[in-house]
């Protein structure tokens, strides 16, 4: 492995360039790779094949020996050369790491897992996006409270806490920060599992306010996870090194977020997969992590659909063959669909597509705990599932969720979905929830509970 | 008949199109005829080609360097007065946000419709935008923000230009995931866009203002 002090010398001394020129580098040799190495969209195979995976693998390894990392700070490109890049996917597929997170009788074990493996994903889910005080406390809980949910993966961001919004750099995101690290650690001993893993700080963004979210009976290495990603695409900087020393000085587990987007740089599925393994490699070479999430989405925010399942895929499966790093994502809707039959689809989908794909562990962003549950339940059932039968399931799932789609105006609220005071699902929810899962059975998810 | 040849040539990204406009120039070619229904209505055409998903940002930015070099070809046999551009937009990603694809697409779309573009980049101070809007005669200063401890820090530019008395002096909008009308609307932006080619209607329709203000 690559030491990350060499990353100060690569970043202080590596080519000059300017954003864009290194962004139209990119952009060139992804389409030049992906043509040389044939790889091709495939609506009728979103479960990835082998000789897909190994095209993308190697497109992939060629990209970032190519292009590079682009440092924002010093408008540098940090260089590695092919073999490095080899060495960084051999040390980790030679002893594929084993991570523990959470504490006692919460305590989790993430591990390298292949497309055919019998053993389920685990399920990290947590609320996702701009969440409001008022709610803040029962919508955490309906994830927490869930018995499929192993762990809060993620928990979204709080929009103000008394009023007080949380300003990049300032004493406020510390305040909203801490305020929503304490709470998380509250809800935690109240469902009972004080040992939770709280995953990804999300309501700091800068390091002064990471870095102060850390510490005894705070966030601590067992139960937290710290962002050394910029996404998309290639992009470092002195923080993100910064925060991966950090963490490899505390031991915590960095998370390594490998996204690659569909209609900016890359004009295709195909092209993101590419830009996603080469994310992979060079987030794993200077942040040594032992767990990586990998992901993509169009430019326009829709996410969830056939051609970025494929890309995912196409990554996962180049991950499981030639790096065996514990792979990680999302399997949720998007946002405007949340709470509804189509969102619950949409997640039900992904959970087919991150299973068949080989994901060690996944979460559900957003939604409620009750999709939670209804992904943990997928999870499990459709684990092992032969890579064939699971892609034409994914297929007809998915177009089950487009046709709702066309019918759902908007998302449903996470007051109007859950009883604020009881943390229950509310009986709409819960008919949708129903609705859903005898839809899934019939298309062939085959539910072990109930 | 040579301005809709350049015009295809740059819609191709063909550097050709060099070619053409130096061919037209010697032919004694209406130069203002060369830059409008060549060049500008080729730009146009990779907008709407982006906008039909069959470009992407590359070609966004390969079609905005051929233009360049087509506009440095031209310009020498211009006429000193021709005419006002769109406007002048300083735009980058406030203090705290490193997220550059969106503000650059919005960069270039408005290029691409006629205005005058600058850069700021990532992790702008607030004052920067505001000194650099001055600097350049700016009318519009645009923010992005993908992140929910970045969005006060466009209030924050807001803030700065109602309490230098500049409020009136230049426009602000903004955008990014997170963002929306109505977070514009509490912190007194004047516009919010969900995406690069609506963000060019919104300075349009801001620019038809002012000048109807100053009418």
């Amino acid at each position: 492995m690559i030491p990350i002090m060499e990353f100060q010398q690569r970043s202080l001394r590596g080519p000059v360039k300017k954003s864009a020129e290194f962004d139209l580098g990119y952009a060139r040799k992804v389409r030049e790779l992906v043509a040389k190495h044939q790889i091709a969209y495939d609506a009728e195979a979103l479960i990835v094949d082998d000789p897909t995976a190994d095209a993308i693998f190697q497109a992939g390894v060629e990209l970032l020996a190519e292009v590079g990392l682009f440092h924002l700070d010093t408008q540098r490109v940090v260089q590695f050369s092919e073999s490095e890049i080899r060495e960084v996917a051999t040390h980790y597929f030679t002893n594929p790491p084993q991570q523990q997170f959470g504490a006692g009788g919460d305590r989790i074990s993430v591990a390298y897992r292949t497309s055919d493996d019998r053993r389920p994903p685990i399920l990290a889910g947590g609320p996702a996006g701009s969440i409001q005080e008022e709610w803040f406390v029962p919508y955490v809980q309906s994830f927490a409270q869930e018995e499929t949910n192993r762990a809060l993966g993620i928990a979204g961001g709080i929009a103000s806490v008394g009023g007080v919004e949380p300003k990049a750099g300032t004493l406020s995101e510390v305040y909203c920060a801490l305020w929503e690290s304490r709470k998380l650690l509250e809800i935690a001993g109240n469902v009972g599992r004080p040992g939770l893993h709280l995953g990804l700080l999300c309501t700091a963004s800068t390091a002064g306010a990471i870095l102060a979210c850390v510490g005894p009976g705070l966030r601590e290495p067992h139960n937290t996870q710290i962002g050394i990603h910029i996404i998309p695409e290639q992009k470092i900087d002195w923080t993100r090194l910064l925060l991966a020393q950090f963490c490899q000085d505390r031991g915590i587990t960095p998370w390594t977020s490998c996204m690659s987007m569909v209609g900016a740089l890359n004009r295709n599925g195909a092209e993101a997969a590419v830009g996603i393994v080469a994310n992979l490699l060079g987030q794993l070479a200077y942040g040594h992590g032992t767990v990586a999430s990998l992901f993509s989405n169009h430019l326009d925010g829709r996410w969830a659909d056939a051609e970025t399942q494929w890309a995912f895929s196409g990554a996962a499966r180049a991950s499981e063959r030639h790096v065996r790093v514990a792979i990680s994502g999302v399997c949720g809707g998007m946002e405007k669909y949340w709470r509804t039959e189509a969102g619950m689809l949409q997640a039900a989908a992904m959970a087919i597509s991150n299973t068949a794909s080989g994901f060690a562990y996944c979460w559900i962003a957003g939604h409620s705990g009750l999709e939670a549950r209804l992904v943990g339940e997928i999870l499990e059932a459709v684990a092992g599932m032969d890579r064939d039968r699971a892609n034409e399931l994914l297929r007809k799932v998915l177009e089950l969720a487009d046709g709702k789609i066309k019918e759902t105006g908007g998302p449903r609220a996470f007051p109007d979905a859950y009883d604020l005071k009881t943390v229950k699902p509310k009986p709409e929810l819960l008919a949708d929830y129903h609705r859903v899962k005898e839809n899934l059975n019939r298309l062939g998810v085959p539910f072990a509970r109930g | 008949m040579n301005a809709q040849e350049i015009a295809r040539r740059v819609a191709d990204l063909d550097d050709a199109a060099l070619q053409e406009v130096r061919r037209a120039l010697e032919a004694g070619g209406n130069p203002v005829e060369l830059l409008k229904s060549g060049v500008v209505r080729g730009l146009e055409m990779i907008g709407q080609r982006f906008e039909a998903k069959e470009y992407f940002l590359p070609e966004l930015m390969m079609g905005g360097e051929l233009a360049e070099k087509c506009i440095a070809l031209i310009d020498p046999y211009l006429p000193e007065d021709r005419g006002p551009s769109q406007g002048v937009v300083v735009i980058g990603a406030v203090q705290g946000d490193l997220h550059d694809i969106g503000f650059c697409l919005v960069a270039k779309q408005l290029e691409l419709s006629g205005f005058v573009v600058h850069k700021l980049g990532v992790n702008v101070p607030a004052l920067a935008f505001i000194d650099k809007a001055q600097e350049t005669g700016a009318d519009i200063i645009g923010l992005s923000a993908f992140l929910i401890t970045t969005i006060p820090n466009c209030q924050e530019v807001v803030q700065y230009l109602k309490d230098m008395g500049l409020q009136d002096r230049f426009r602000v909008i903004i955008g990014g995931a997170e963002t929306s009308q109505e977070k514009a609307d509490r912190m007194g932006a004047d516009g919010w866009a969900p995406n690069a080619v609506e963000a060019v209607t919104v300075c349009k329709n801001l620019m038809r203002q002012k000048a109807e203000r100053a009418r």
